[in-house]
């Protein structure tokens, strides 16, 4: 985590530094830009203004220079999801005049939220101690900000420590944060991450050549990741995955959700709520 | 009398000289006009084709052409954006002063703006470029007899005089 604090010194404009460090700037979850106003900092899910300066086109370029090291060409794929990998984890939301190719210019950006990634370990132990031997596939369901990734970061460490082997399919970078051929948080012995494919690519990928136990996975959103899903089940690997929504019933609402339990691909689901106190909830499905 | 005869011609042969030295670095300017155009090219190439970060690629051009040169802006990248890095550098470099602002417009485009508007600009500066590198040249061919005569003739004059 000292390397996380260590980029985000690189990363912020001086002022905007001290006045977060002031601020608690290391429990935060995120740090918004929006040019015009002060920035802010997300801290159990209420933002907080640091006041003083209003953020402007050069507090913009500065963060994205840094991010992109001076070249934004080099993540222009990455911009045209909206986002930039920043290294450590640290991923930066963009938002602005979007063109076809995504962002042509520094000065087409009005907003950023850099997101701080947390290494929680021991979260949700009780529910982890449900989930042991790890054998069975895994849903983690949990509202936008609600601590999926962090959790699923704990549950392929666990899996891992105890003897299976993991595949992590990082298609954003988020959960490994891939930095010089080395994670940045601890996965666990007996975890390999292929990182920066697309999940329907990866997962095949893995298969073909890493024979994993357990595939893992953040945010299976798109449906066409759902053949991929079923091929992996199939081949007896059990995937591990995270979903946003409330619960099973809302997520069930959604057709490819709604597929993908019914067709039994998951068995046990780990359902996060509360802001301030988390709580994880362990259902079987 | 002899001393003086020696005297004027070790003048003459000094004027003589610097001539020929201002051609040399005429010679010089169009020499690192030629390998600046390598090098955009090079630059234009690992920004449109292989989208590489500008540090690595100012890097790899220390590295590849062993220049002085490029070492500096390599270095100066830990620091500075690098377009700012690049503006910097422009400025040192043994140029006219138009050459100079030419190279240096391009700090206000590199890696701040997507690949295929670096790309088009880095274009833009190699065609003026080479237009000044032309035109060097050419001066450099007209001039390559007048300089050293002009020198001779002008320190002879003066050795008259002084005589």
């Amino acid at each position: 985590m000292l390397r996380v604090q260590e980029r985000l010194h690189q990363l912020l404009p001086r002022d905007m530094l001290v006045s977060a460090l002031g601020r608690g700037l290391e429990r935060a979850e995120e740090i918004r830009l929006r040019m015009g106003y002060p920035a802010s900092l997300l801290v159990e899910g209420r933002e907080e203004s640091l006041g003083g300066k209003e953020v402007d086109e050069q507090d913009i370029a500065f963060v994205l220079d840094r991010a992109s090291r001076s070249s934004l060409h080099s993540v222009q794929s990455q911009l045209g999801q909206g986002f930039i990998q920043a290294g450590f984890g640290i991923r930066l939301g963009v938002c602005g005049c979007f063109g076809e190719t995504g962002i042509g210019s520094l000065r087409d950006v009005s907003s950023l939220a850099v997101r701080l990634p947390h290494e929680l370990r021991g979260i949700g132990a009780g529910a982890m101690e449900r989930l042991k031997p790890f054998d069975c596939s895994v849903l983690i369901i949990s509202p936008p900000g609600g601590g999926k990734t962090s959790f699923l970061r704990e549950l392929i460490r666990c899996a891992s420590l105890s003897g299976q082997r993991v595949s992590l399919c990082d298609e954003r970078g988020e959960v490994a944060a891939m930095w010089q051929g080395r994670s940045s948080f601890d996965l666990g012995p007996m975890t390999d991450v292929l990182s920066g494919t697309e999940k329907r690519k990866g997962i095949m990928m893995l298969l073909r050549a890493m024979n994993p136990r357990i595939i893992a996975l953040d945010e299976i959103s798109a449906e066409a990741d759902g053949p991929a899903l079923e091929q992996a089940i199939c081949c007896g690997a059990h995937i591990f995955a995270t979903a946003h929504g409330a619960g099973v019933e809302e997520i069930k609402r959604r057709r490819h959700y709604r597929r993908l339990i019914d067709d039994g691909l998951f068995q046990k689901a780990v359902i996060i709520s509360g802001r301030d106190k988390r709580h994880y909830q362990v259902v079987d499905i | 009398m002899m001393v003086k005869i020696i005297g004027a011609a070790l003048l003459v042969a000094c004027g003589g000289a610097l001539g020929l030295g201002r051609l040399h670095a005429a010679g010089g300017r169009i020499a690192l006009l030629n390998m600046l155009d390598r090098a955009l090219s090079m630059i234009e190439a690992e920004i449109s084709l292989c989208s590489r970060p500008l540090p690595d690629v100012f890097e790899q051009l220390r590295r590849e052409t062993d220049c002085e040169l490029f070492a500096a802006l390599s270095e100066s990248c830990a620091y500075l954006s690098a377009g700012d890095a690049w503006r910097l550098w422009a400025e040192g470099l043994e140029l006219p002063p138009e050459g100079k602002v030419v190279i240096g417009s391009l700090g206000e485009v590199l890696g701040r703006y997507d690949a295929s508007r670096q790309s088009g600009e880095i274009r833009a500066v190699r065609e003026r470029l080479k237009g000044m590198q032309e035109n060097l040249q050419r001066e450099k061919e007209t001039k390559q007899r007048h300089y050293p005569v002009l020198g001779a003739c002008l320190a002879g004059i003066a050795a008259m005089l002084m005589i």
